[in-house]
């Protein structure tokens, strides 16, 4: 059948729906080779190169997607008129490619959000819904990429002027699930849809943190096995402690956060409203990292405040403020020996995982120096009623919090921003940086410092402050992912545990008597590596997130005199901080 | 005509299977006196001269793997018999424990002895639930008459039986997913390294043995390791009892000395084929689909090897000329299909595409290029799979393209 | 849906049945299994409290085995082995009779909640083909006139 055509030259067409045209002009890039396959092919249809376009042919490559009536008619009268139709380029083949982000939202919504009050005329709107070509007709072959690159095109071009392409060959593999709920929960959700059962959410919560919230369902091939909690119960009604490591690790990204975006926008409309950002930096240096050309950490920091000062945020207040108001409180109640304040509270996913894991050791936590607590106590005493707090950070844990309006990962704040026309790389820094409100100034740059960690560092520092004596800390590791830090004073020695593999706290929640102070540090790489992050699966990335914040502290501690630098911990140790405990 | 040579099955009929005194009277538990008394090398030292192989399907050397295990020395070590018989086509387990159930057990205790463990689980599949009340009673009794316990028939060793019932996998029959099975998770198989004989149950180490093998045992320690290497050939020593069933007049267990018949002969002996030859399915779902050229081939491990296949767990399922090849081989692969367990890639995937392709192939819709295809997938499945499931998934299906491709080709336009 | 506490009740005491083994499991969930029919979310819930092991694990157990069910059966579940020998050997018929004879599919329960209609994989009878199971119970050399009979004895409550 095919040996007929050769007799007379095949007819190729290169048509594109709804797209860049990134492959049409791709194919036009290959220049050279482009002449001989006109010689060997009769280039029916090229709109691109071409005036005189014709259908029928006998090979249609075709690219785009279908995102209105018009391109599914034209699809159609595509297919009837070729024997073989190829998909080329990601959006054509899989999920709609770069278009598909725009399903998650309902169609109206999105108009609106363009159009503002024109109304959406059925007639001329879009599809509601984007789906690939093979949803319409049938493909004989996919050509994924983008673009794809030239050698393939090549390639696949002579191949099928030789042989007609084998239909399902190079196939997807149907191994995605399928007939199975999105696991819904308070800080994200699942969807089983996009599940390819890689098992590294899986491994992650069972063999680093220990508590195995989500494990593998049912048996069988095809779309039979998936990833799921107790008969698919929200993340946070089961052993999840919201760490959200499981989102760092997917590399489909079937996990998505709880999305806030609408909510703050209706916060920052509401005109009687007084809105406050709690910014926290580590935020920041994922959002530069994926998306800025800017490379100076602490500019960037100043364009994300005029960002936000630009959409309404009436103050920007720096979350490292938090941090250290819980550091001193527990850094005195840790000199004195306090068994209520053993453990340390910064970590939302750690009080989760003690409440949740081990519950016996309650009596060493006390909630009322969780950071946010702390902070909120004070701000919501100094703004009053009309105050509405939006925090930004990428803990995915915080979202769970009943202490806070909104929050807000680095991916929502990036969504909100350019929503609102704002590209964080035009705009201008800002002069003031954060607002220091609410706390007394002479220490306000120390409280912009980012306790990098493990915290337990800087609560030694501020213990070896607090105690007047000469430093002498000696860091051991006991074993991977178990860390102790001994500082010695002049009347005591204080013993500090550091877990960074929380499963490995089941060995040692015997041990608690035998320390003053224990942090657990359940996502990789600290808050570098936290679940609201744009998720990476190296951890090189991660420890430049680590270097950006170092290198910002290190530029607040060079800009501070000596002088200034006593002073701010003179006040501090005169309690002329403001602990709201 | 060639006969059976019943070792195992002698008594199948004459002695009440649960009576502890119907088996001493036929010798059972002199092995184990005597083997009480051997030394543990020694006992090793006799099943490696029987040249037993493994009657699970992978016909390892019995002996090596005790060794594998005795020289481990780490403790607690556990041995589990596993009677998951999930092979289609398998029933000779079945007809094991409804002869000489006693002899198993003993078989184990013995396995247990030589090899230093202390505590072993018996797997019985969930589909046998006579069988499994049975076990746990005989283990029960044995445990009442000292066979089983702290201290064997008064000697230093101590030895005892868990009785686990399975649920419906096919892929818990695999030596590692066993594992996983009993430690209460879902059954899919391990990685291999470590081995199981390292890394097994609870971590520690373990020997998998079938129930076949260890019915074996007693006689090789009773009558010598000689005696039973002189049954057999050089590298198939012994008898195996194979399943025989599909079209034979009379399908059953036959225990045939291995290399005293051929194939065809083996169907003769379960009464020939009733109507005409198509050809005969052996192995198992996991197995070869052979035309009629193959009737001459002795049945030995080496023989089958020699001619591309192998005898899997002893299943012969001779079919006749109404059978079509691309419905048995579609039963076949949605079987592995329900059975994958669905951690791999290839499995996962490959089955359910195998059996969309081939339904495809039936409604007409499918070219030649689709039998390429086929071969393909079945290639990657053999070569990407972790475990034995996904790698032999293919067999039936490559086989018969192989060897029935006018079936196949009609198909097509 | 049994009676919650009641369910929680029962659980404990089948737990503390098997404490003594070292692979408790499956025995456990056999037990809850011959109990209630199937496994209910409650019962596994009560399991992995009193194991000390996450939900999640149990509830993966308990999917992964097709002689289990989470969901509501009938009182009788009808096995037909659907492989190899048993296909070969016409179990078509056998399952269209019951098809026809009880007015399901298979993987339905009829209206009564007296039987669910499944297929299984080979169960060890290929001699004896076509064959099935019906709960704890085995059927061989089947016909369809012969199946019925069975059923028939199940309705009447004989069996």
């Amino acid at each position: 059948m095919w040996g007929d055509f050769m007799k007379e030259k095949t007819r190729v067409g290169i048509f594109g729906l709804t797209c860049c045209a990134g492959e049409e002009l791709n194919i036009t890039n290959l220049e050279e080779e482009l002449v001989d396959i006109a010689e060997m092919v009769d280039i029916k249809n090229y709109l691109m190169v071409q005036s005189n376009n014709e259908l029928p042919v006998d090979i249609a490559f075709v690219a785009g997607f279908v995102a209105t009536p018009e391109d599914r008619k034209r699809l159609y009268e595509i297919r009837e008129n070729c024997k073989y139709l190829i998909a080329l380029g990601s959006c054509a083949t899989s999920c709609g490619g770069i278009h598909n982000m725009r399903s998650r939202y309902a169609l109206e919504e999105q108009y609106s959000e363009v159009y503002d009050n024109v109304k959406l005329e059925k007639e001329f709107a879009p599809l509601s819904e984007v789906k690939p070509l093979d949803y319409y007709v049938d493909v004989d072959y996919y050509i994924r990429g983008c673009p794809v690159p030239e050698e393939e095109i090549l390639y696949y071009i002579f191949k099928f002027i030789r042989n007609p392409p084998v239909k399902n060959e190079l196939l997807p593999v149907n191994i995605q699930t399928g007939n199975y709920d999105e696991v819904r929960g308070m800080a994200f959700s699942l969807d089983p849809k996009k599940c390819v059962v890689c098992r590294r959410c899986v491994n992650i919560c069972q063999k680093h943190i220990g508590v195995g919230a989500i494990d593998i369902i049912s048996r069988g091939g095809g779309a039979r096995v998936v990833v799921s909690t107790f008969f698919g119960d929200s993340f946070e009604n089961r052993e999840c402690i919201l760490c959200g490591q499981c989102l760092t690790v997917c590399p489909v990204g079937a996990y998505s956060v709880r999305n806030d975006v609408s909510q703050v926008r209706d916060i920052l409309d509401d005109p009687d409203n007084f809105v406050i950002a709690l910014l926290d930096p580590m935020a920041c240096t994922s959002m530069m990292q994926h998306f800025s050309r800017e490379e100076n950490f602490h500019l960037f920091l100043r364009r994300v405040i005029s960002s936000l000062r630009e959409i309404g945020f009436d103050k920007v207040i720096s979350f490292t403020y938090a941090y250290h108001l819980s550091l001193i409180h527990q850094a005195r109640h840790v000199l004195k020996g306090d068994e209520q304040e053993k453990i340390a509270t910064w970590c939302p996913a750690a009080i989760n995982l003690i409440r949740k894991k081990y519950p016996s050791l309650l009596k060493f936590v006390n909630m009322e120096t969780e950071p946010l607590h702390m902070l909120m106590s004070i701000l919501r005493n100094d703004f009053g009623k009309n105050a509405k707090f939006v925090l930004i950070t990428p803990c995915v844990a915080y979202k769970n919090s009943g202490e806070i309006d909104a929050v807000l990962t680095p991916r929502e704040l990036r969504h909100l921003l350019s929503s609102s026309g704002v590209d964080i790389d035009i705009m201008a820094p800002d002069k003031v940086g954060f607002d220091r409100e609410c706390l007394p100034s002479g220490m306000m740059e120390i409280m912009n410092i980012y306790p990098l960690g493990p915290l337990a560092e800087s609560l030694l520092s501020y213990i070896h402050l607090f105690s007047g004596s000469e430093e002498n800390i000696q860091r051991v590791q006991i074993e991977k992912g178990v860390e102790e830090i001994v500082i010695r004073l002049k009347n005591s020695t204080k013993r500090t545990l550091i877990i960074t593999e929380p499963r490995k706290m089941d060995k040692y929640q015997e041990s608690v008597k035998d320390y003053d102070y224990i942090e657990i540090v359940p996502c990789i790489g600290g808050c570098a590596g936290g679940g609201g992050h744009y998720p990476t699966s190296s951890f090189d990335v991660i420890q430049e997130r680590r270097s950006m914040i170092d290198e910002y502290n290190n530029r607040i501690v060079s800009k501070l005199s000596r002088w200034a630098l006593t002073r701010a911990y003179e006040n501090i140790l005169k309690e002329g901080f403001r602990c709201p405990l | 005509m060639v006969e059976e040579n019943r070792v195992i099955l002698k008594y199948r009929g004459q002695i009440d299977p649960e009576s502890l005194d119907d088996y001493l009277s036929i010798g059972g538990f002199q092995a184990l006196r005597k083997a009480l008394k051997m030394r543990r090398s020694e006992i090793i030292g006799e099943v490696n001269e029987s040249r037993l192989r493994g009657r699970g399907g992978a016909a390892f050397w019995t002996g090596f793997k005790w060794e594998s295990v005795a020289v481990q020395t780490r403790r607690p070590k556990y041995m589990i018999c596993n009677s998951d018989e999930g092979e289609p086509g398998t029933f000779k387990d079945r007809y094991v424990w409804e002869t000489v159930p006693f002899q198993v057990l003993e078989g184990m205790i013995i396995g247990a002895i030589a090899t230093g463990i202390e505590y072993g689980f018996v797997y019985v599949r969930g589909e046998y639930p006579w069988i499994y009340r049975r076990v746990e009673k005989l283990v029960n009794i044995l445990r009442d008459e000292g066979y089983l316990g702290s201290s064997i028939l008064g000697s230093a060793y101590s030895f005892d039986i868990e009785v686990v019932q399975g649920a419906g996998a096919y892929v818990c029959g695999e030596s590692s997913a066993i594992l996983e099975s009993i430690e209460g998770k879902r059954g899919g198989p391990r990685v291999k390294p470590p081995r199981t004989s390292v890394v097994g149950v609870f971590g520690q180490p373990t020997l998998v043995q079938n129930v076949e093998t260890l019915a074996n045992i007693p006689l090789i320690i009773k009558n010598g390791g000689k005696w039973y290497a002189s049954m057999g050939t050089r590298s198939s020593t012994g008898t195996r009892i194979f399943s025989i069933s599909g079209f034979v007049k009379k399908p059953g267990p036959y225990e045939i000395e291995l290399g005293s018949a051929t194939l065809g002969e083996a169907i003769q002996l379960a009464g020939g084929v009733d109507g005409e030859l198509k050809g005969v399915i052996i192995g198992g779902a996991s197995g070869y689909m052979i035309p009629p050229d193959f009737l001459d081939m002795l049945l030995t491990m080496e023989d089958a090897e020699k001619r591309g296949i192998s005898l899997g767990s002893g299943v012969i399922v001779p079919f006749t000329s109404e059978i079509s090849v691309v419905d048995v081989v579609l039963n076949t692969m949605r079987f592995f299909e329900h059975e994958s367990c669905g951690r791999c890639t290839p499995c996962r995937g490959g089955t359910r595409e195998i059996v969309e392709i081939i339904e495809k192939l039936i409604k007409g819709e499918g070219t030649k290029e689709h039998l390429s295809l086929l071969e393909r997938w079945g290639k990657t499945m053999m070569n990407a799979s972790i475990c034995g499931l996904g790698k032999s998934a293919p067999n039936m299906l490559l086989s018969s393209l192989k060897y029935f491709r006018n079936e196949w080709e009609s198909l097509v336009g | 849906m049994p009676p919650e506490n009641d369910c929680r009740e029962i659980v404990k005491e089948i737990v503390e049945r098997h404490k003594n083994r070292k692979a408790p499991i499956l025995p456990i969930l056999h037990d809850i299994y011959d109990t209630f029919s199937y496994l209910p979310q409650e019962a596994l819930e009560e399991v992995a409290k009193l194991l000390k092991i996450p939900t999640a694990r149990i509830y993966s157990t308990a999917t992964f085995y097709h002689l289990f069910s989470t969901e509501q059966q009938g009182k009788y579940v009808i096995r037909i082995c659907d492989t190899l020998t048993c296909h070969m050997k016409k179990n078509r018929e056998i399952l269209e009779a019951i098809e026809k004879y009880l007015g399901i599919k298979v993987g339905e329960t009829t209206p009564d909640g007296l039987f669910t209609l499944k297929t299984t994989s080979c169960i060890g009878q290929c001699d004896r083909a076509p064959a099935m199971m019906i709960n704890d119970k085995i059927y061989v050399s089947l016909t369809p006139e012969k199946v019925i009979k069975i059923i028939d004895s199940y309705k009447r409550g004989e069996s």
